[in-house]
C-alpha cells in the first residue's frame, strides 16, 4: 500500500537494524507470549485426553484379549500393551511419544498410530482448507454486495437466505447436498475420497460435496457477520466520514476502508472457528466415508481404541488452540496498530 | 440506513413514500419478533402437550407389515418408516427428546455455568485465574469432539447426553457470565452497595446476579439451536439418545440409509430440526436486537 | 398565526466580488419516525475567498448539520432546502455523483476527533494520495507521494518523509490533526470546514492548530470555516462571527465589531460561559440555564425566549434577523443596548460541552 518516496536513506536504515528490531519487536514478544499462554494449556488438555480415556469404563486389556481369554492371558496383554504400569508413568510415556514419534500401536489395526495419522490427516487437512476457501470467496462478496445497498432487495435476499442455511446443521446439509448431486442429478459421487494421486480432477470431485457441506454454513456465518460490520462501519466510523468527504466513491469507501478494518474481525471469528469446523468434519466424513482424522477418531471410539482415540481428540484440541495462537500472530502481523506496539 | 448512498438527491423523496416505507417497516419489524416467538410456543406446545392431547399411535414398536407407508395413508399422515412406525409420532415424541435436552442443558448451562462465571468474575484474583484456565481447557475441544468423547465415556442415555452437552455450555455460559460481571462489577451501584456494608454473597446475589441474568437468559436462547444441533450429531452417530426410541439425530441416521428409495424420511426430520433451531436463533437474535437497543 | 418565516426574504444584501460560497435560506429537516426535527431553519451568509468565518453555538444549534449538508454528507433521512452556491454551482439538489466531485476538490473538510477520522489500517501517506488521486485520476502514485509529503511540510509536520509511511496511531492528536488538514488540502479546495477540529486537542495544541488554518488561509487564500461551541476560539482567529441557535443565525458580525458590542442575550450567555483568566479560579461558571431547544418542537417565538433572562411577551413573535447597525446583525427583540462592553476573552479556551 505504501507508496514510494525518495526515503531511500531511511529505507537502508531500516534495513540495518533489522535484526535487532525483529528479536526486540513487539510482535516478536506477542509470539512469546502467546507461546507461553498455549503450553500449559496444551499440557492441560494432553492431561484431560488422558485421564478421559482411563476413565471409560471396561478393561481395555480384556477387550483386547478376547471374551474367552484365561486371566494369564489377559495379564500377558496388559503387559504387553504396558498398562501394568501407574497412570502417570504411561501418561508421561504417551508425552514423551510425542517428541519420539512413537504413539503406540491401533490396538485393532496393530498399525503403529503415527503412520495412521500420516494416512488420515491429509485428508482432514484438504476438506478443511477447502472449506475454508470455499466459505471465504462465497461469503467476501455476497457480505460487500449486500452492504452496498443496506436493506435493498439483494442484502434482504441475503440476510433470509443466509439465516436460514444457518439453521441447517451440517449432517443434514451434507444429505441433502448427497439427494441432490448424487441421488437426483447423478452429477457426484456421494461417498468415497479419490487420492490426489488418482488426478486432481477425481480428487476434487470426490471431496466437492463434503467440502459444500463443511462450508455453506460456514459461509452464511461469515457473509451475516462481515455484512453487519461493513455496515456498521459505513455507518458510525469517522474515518468512513473522512473517505467520503475526499470525494471517494461509495464502492471504494466500502471496499478500501471499511472492509480493511472489518477484516480483522473476519480473521478472529475464522481462527475461532478452525477448532469448530475440524470438529465438524467428524460427522461429515463418517457420511461421505472419507478417511479423515474424523473417521478414525470415530471407529476409533466405537471399537475402543484407546491410543487411537487419545491421539485423535488431542490432536482436535490442539488444533483449535494453534489456530487461535496463529490467528494471534497474524492479526499482530497484519494490523499496524500491533506491529507498532500501540494499543 | 445507507449513509454510503446519501445524497441530496436522495434525501428528497415525497413525504408520503418515507412513511409508507417506515410503516411497513415497523410491521416487519413487529412480524419479525412474533413469527419466531409464535413458532417457538407451538413447537413446545405440540411436542410436550402434543403426545397426550393428540391421538398418536406409538413412536416404536411397530410392525414391519405396516412398513414403508407413503404419507396421507389413514392413521399415518406422515406416512411410517421402515420399522412400520408412525412418523408424525416419531417426529413429535422425538421433537420432546431434542427440546428437553436442550432446555436441561441449558439450565445447567445457566445455573452452574452463570454461577462459576459470576463468582469467579466478581471474586477476581487468583481464584478467577484459576477457574478461567480451566474453563480455557475445555473450551479449546470442538464440542462434538468432546460430546462424542465423554457420551461414550458415560455410554447413550438421555441424562449422560445431558451431561456430555453441559461440558461445553458450562464454560462458554461461564465466559460470557464472567465478562458480564466484570462490566457490572465496575458499575457505581455496585461500589456503593459495597461501601454500604453488603456483604460480597449479598451484592454477588442482589446485584451482580439480577442484573446479568437477561444476558445470560439471551445467550441460553441462542444456544437452544447449537445445542440441539449436537444432540442430532450425537444422535445420528448412535451416542446419543438410543434407539428405538425416537429423536430427530436418530430418524436422519436411519433415513439415510434408504435415501435414494425414500428421501421424505430424512427430509421429514431435517425440516423439524431446521424449522426449530431457526425459531430459536431468529428468536434470540431478536432478544439480543431488542436488548441492545437496536 | 403567521409567522415571518413564512415572508421573509433572504436578507443577503450585496454579493461580495470575492464570494465563493453563498448560502440563501438553508434548511435541513430530518424525517424519520416521529416528529420532523427541524435541524436548520434557513440561514444565509456568504464567505469570501481568504475569509475565516466562525459558527459558533451549543450542541444542536445546527451548526454541524448546516455545513455537512453543504458538502451531502447527511444521511438520507434529511430534507436539504435553500440554496447553497460554491462558486456558481449549487449544491443543494446536487446528484451524488456530481457532489463527490465536489467534495474534497472545491470543498473539505477537518473532523472533530483525529484519533478515529483517520483510517487506522491505512498509512498516513496511503491517505492523503487517496486524496490527491480520487480527483485526478492521472497523477501517477509517485507523483502523488511526492505531493503528499509536501502536504505534510506544507501543515508543518516534522519528519514528514518518515511520518508519510507511519500510521495514525504512531501520530500525536495535533499531528493527526495536522494530516487531516493534508488530506483536506490535498486538491486545493476553494473552502476548508473545520468541523470542531481542535475541540479533541489539548490547549496548545489547540493554539498552534489554530495559527496553521490561519497561515494556511492567508497563504492560499482558502476560505476557511471553522465550527465551534468556543466564542473564544471565534474571538482569537475569526475575521467574522455567526451565533447559531436553534437552526438559526441569532447573532452576525464581524469579530471586532461584536466582542465590541455583543446584543443578543444568548451570544453574552455564550460568552459567560468562558472561564476567563481575569476570573479568579474556582470560581463558578456562568452556565447557560435551562435545556437546549427541542428541534422538533420549536416554538413559534424566539427559540430562545424559554432560556431568555431578558424575555418578555413581546418574544413569542420570532425576531428577524436584521442590520441593526452597519455590519451586525442580529435577531431580538431585547439586545443589550447599555454601554456595558463585553471583554472580548483572551484567547480562552472553554471546557466541556464538546460535539456539535
Amino acid at each position: 500500500m505504501t507508496t514510494t518516496v525518495a526515503t531511500t536513506s531511511i529505507r537502508t536504515e531500516e534495513r540495518a537494524s533489522l535484526l535487532g528490531r525483529v528479536l526486540g519487536s513487539p510482535l516478536a514478544r506477542l509470539i512469546a507470549r502467546r507461546i507461553l499462554i498455549a503450553t500449559p494449556l496444551l499440557l492441560a488438555i494432553s492431561i484431560l485426553v488422558f485421564a478421559m480415556l482411563e476413565a471409560i469404563p471396561g478393561d481395555p486389556a480384556r477387550n483386547q484379549a478376547g471374551m474367552d481369554a484365561t486371566e494369564e492371558q489377559v495379564e500377558a496383554v496388559r503387559k504387553q500393551m504396558g498398562l501394568d504400569r501407574p497412570a502417570v508413568e504411561r501418561y508421561l510415556t504417551w508425552l514423551g511419544g510425542f517428541v519420539t514419534g512413537n504413539l503406540g500401536r491401533s490396538s485393532v489395526s496393530e498399525q503403529p498410530v503415527t503412520s495412521l495419522l500420516a494416512e488420515r490427516m491429509p485428508v482432514t487437512i484438504e476438506l478443511v482448507a477447502l472449506a475454508f476457501l470455499v466459505s471465504l470467496a462465497i461469503a467476501i462478496p455476497v457480505a460487500l454486495l449486500a452492504a452496498r445497498k443496506p436493506g435493498g432487495v439483494f442484502d434482504r435476499v441475503v440476510m433470509v437466505i443466509s439465516m436460514t442455511l444457518l439453521a441447517v446443521p451440517n449432517y443434514v446439509m451434507a444429505l441433502l447436498l448427497v439427494l441432490v448431486f448424487a441421488v437426483t442429478l447423478r452429477s457426484l459421487p456421494a461417498i468415497g475420497y479419490v487420492s490426489l494421486d488418482d488426478g486432481l480432477l477425481a480428487n476434487l470431485r470426490s471431496v466437492t460435496l463434503p467440502v459444500l457441506a463443511l462450508a455453506i454454513p460456514l459461509a452464511c456465518f461469515y457473509a451475516r457477520f462481515l455484512r453487519g460490520d461493513l455496515v456498521e462501519q459505513m455507518n458510525s466510523a469517522d474515518y468512513v466520514e473522512t473517505a467520503r468527504a475526499k470525494g471517494v466513491t461509495p464502492w471504494k469507501v466500502l471496499w478500501g476502508h471499511a472492509f480493511r478494518n472489518s477484516s480483522f474481525g473476519l480473521l478472529t471469528l475464522v481462527g475461532l472457528n478452525i477448532g469448530g469446523l475440524v470438529g465438524g468434519t467428524v460427522i461429515v466424513e463418517q457420511i461421505f466415508s472419507m478417511p479423515g482424522l474424523g473417521v478414525l477418531m470415530l471407529q476409533g471410539v466405537m471399537s475402543r481404541d484407546t491410543a487411537v482415540v487419545q491421539i485423535c481428540v488431542f490432536i482436535f484440541a490442539a488444533v483449535a488452540v494453534l489456530a487461535n495462537l496463529v490467528v494471534d500472530v497474524m492479526y499482530a502481523v497484519l494490523d499496524p496498530r500491533i506491529r507498532y506496539g500501540h494499543r | 440506513m445507507a449513509i454510503a448512498d446519501a445524497s441530496i438527491g436522495a434525501a428528497l423523496v415525497p413525504s408520503d413514500a418515507v412513511s409508507r416505507n417506515e410503516r411497513w417497516a415497523r410491521i416487519r419489524r413487529r412480524l419479525v419478533v412474533w413469527v419466531p416467538a409464535g413458532s417457538v410456543t407451538f413447537l413446545l406446545l405440540l411436542c410436550f402437550v402434543g403426545p397426550f392431547v393428540l391421538p398418536l399411535p406409538s413412536p416404536i414398536g411397530g410392525s414391519v407389515l405396516d412398513s414403508g407407508l407413503p404419507p396421507g395413508t389413514a392413521g399415518h399422515p406422515l406416512g411410517t418408516d421402515v420399522n412400520g412406525n408412525d412418523v408424525l409420532s416419531r417426529l413429535i415424541y422425538g421433537g420432546r427428546a431434542s427440546l428437553t435436552i436442550a432446555i436441561a442443558t441449558n439450565v445447567i448451562g445457566l445455573v452452574v455455568g452463570g454461577g462459576i462465571g459470576a463468582v469467579s468474575g466478581f471474586l477476581g484474583g487468583k481464584a478467577d485465574t484459576v477457574i478461567m484456565r480451566a474453563l480455557d481447557v475445555l473450551i479449546a475441544f470442538p464440542s462434538l469432539v468432546l460430546t462424542i468423547a465423554i457420551a461414550q465415556i458415560l455410554g447413550p442415555s438421555v441424562p449422560n447426553t445431558i451431561l456430555a452437552l453441559s461440558a461445553f455450555s458450562v464454560p462458554a455460559v461461564a465466559r460470557i457470565a464472567r465478562s458480564a460481571t466484570l462490566k457490572i462489577a465496575n458499575m457505581p451501584f455496585i461500589q456503593a452497595a459495597e461501601l454500604s456494608g453488603s456483604t460480597t454473597w449479598r451484592t454477588l446475589t442482589r446485584h451482580v446476579v439480577p442484573n446479568i441474568t437477561p444476558q445470560m437468559l439471551n445467550f441460553a436462547l441462542l444456544g437452544m439451536g447449537i445445542v440441539i444441533v449436537t444432540e442430532g450429531a450425537l444422535s445420528f452417530l448412535g451416542m446419543g439418545i438410543p434407539a428405538p426410541a425416537p429423536s430427530w439425530g436418530n430418524m436422519i441416521f436411519e433415513g439415510q440409509q434408504s435415501l435414494s428409495a425414500t428421501p421424505l424420511l430424512v427430509l421429514w426430520p431435517s425440516l423439524a430440526l431446521l424449522v426449530t433451531v431457526l425459531s430459536f436463533n431468529m428468536l434470540g437474535e431478536n432478544v439480543r436486537d431488542e436488548m441492545s437497543g437496536r | 398565526m403567521k409567522t415571518l418565516e413564512d415572508t421573509a426574504v433572504p436578507v443577503t444584501a450585496e454579493i461580495h466580488p470575492d464570494a465563493v460560497l453563498l448560502v440563501e435560506d438553508l434548511r435541513v429537516t430530518f424525517a424519520r419516525s416521529g416528529p420532523p426535527v427541524h435541524a436548520v431553519n434557513g440561514i444565509s451568509y456568504q464567505l469570501r475567498a481568504g475569509q475565516m468565518l466562525a459558527i459558533i453555538g451549543e450542541s444542536g444549534s445546527g451548526k454541524s448539520v448546516s455545513v455537512r449538508a453543504l458538502m451531502g454528507l447527511l444521511p438520507p433521512s434529511a430534507r436539504i432546502t435553500g440554496s447553497a452556491r460554491l462558486v456558481g454551482t449549487e449544491l443543494v439538489g446536487l446528484d451524488e455523483r456530481s457532489m463527490r466531485q465536489i467534495r474534497g476538490r472545491d470543498i473539505a473538510m477537518v473532523f472533530q476527533d483525529p484519533a478515529r477520522s483517520l483510517n487506522p489500517t491505512m498509512s498516513v501517506g496511503a491517505q492523503i494520495v487517496e486524496a490527491i488521486r480520487t480527483h485526478r485520476r492521472e497523477v501517477r502514485k509517485a507523483a502523488a507521494a511526492d505531493r503528499a509529503v509536501e502536504l505534510l511540510k506544507l501543515v508543518r509536520l516534522p519528519a514528514a518523509e518518515r511520518r508519510f509511511h507511519e500510521y495514525p496511531h504512531q501520530l500525536s492528536g495535533g499531528m493527526r490533526q495536522r494530516v487531516m488538514i493534508a488530506i483536506a488540502l490535498a486538491s486545493n479546495p476553494k473552502v476548508l470546514i473545520a468541523d470542531e477540529a481542535t475541540t479533541a486537542l489539548d490547549v496548545t495544541t489547540q493554539a498552534q492548530i489554530m495559527e496553521l488554518l490561519v497561515d494556511l488561509q492567508q497563504r492560499l487564500g482558502t476560505a476557511v470555516v471553522i465550527i465551534s461551541h468556543d466564542l473564544g476560539l471565534a474571538a482569537s482567529y475569526a475575521d467574522e462571527v455567526l451565533v447559531m441557535y436553534a437552526g438559526r443565525i441569532v447573532e452576525q458580525a464581524e469579530t471586532a465589531a461584536l466582542f465590541r458590542n455583543v446584543r443578543m442575550p444568548y451570544t453574552k450567555a455564550l460568552l459567560g460561559a468562558i472561564p476567563q483568566l481575569s476570573t479568579p479560579s474556582h470560581s463558578l461558571l456562568a452556565v447557560i440555564g435551562g435545556q437546549p431547544p427541542d428541534l422538533s418542537a420549536l416554538p413559534p417565538g424566539c427559540a430562545f425566549e424559554p432560556r431568555c433572562p431578558r424575555a418578555d411577551e413581546q418574544c413569542t413573535v420570532r425576531p428577524e434577523l436584521t442590520e441593526h447597525e452597519p455590519r451586525h446583525r442580529y435577531a431580538c427583540w431585547h439586545p443589550h443596548l447599555d454601554a456595558d462592553r463585553a471583554t472580548p476573552p483572551e484567547g480562552a479556551v472553554t471546557e466541556g460541552e464538546g460535539q456539535s
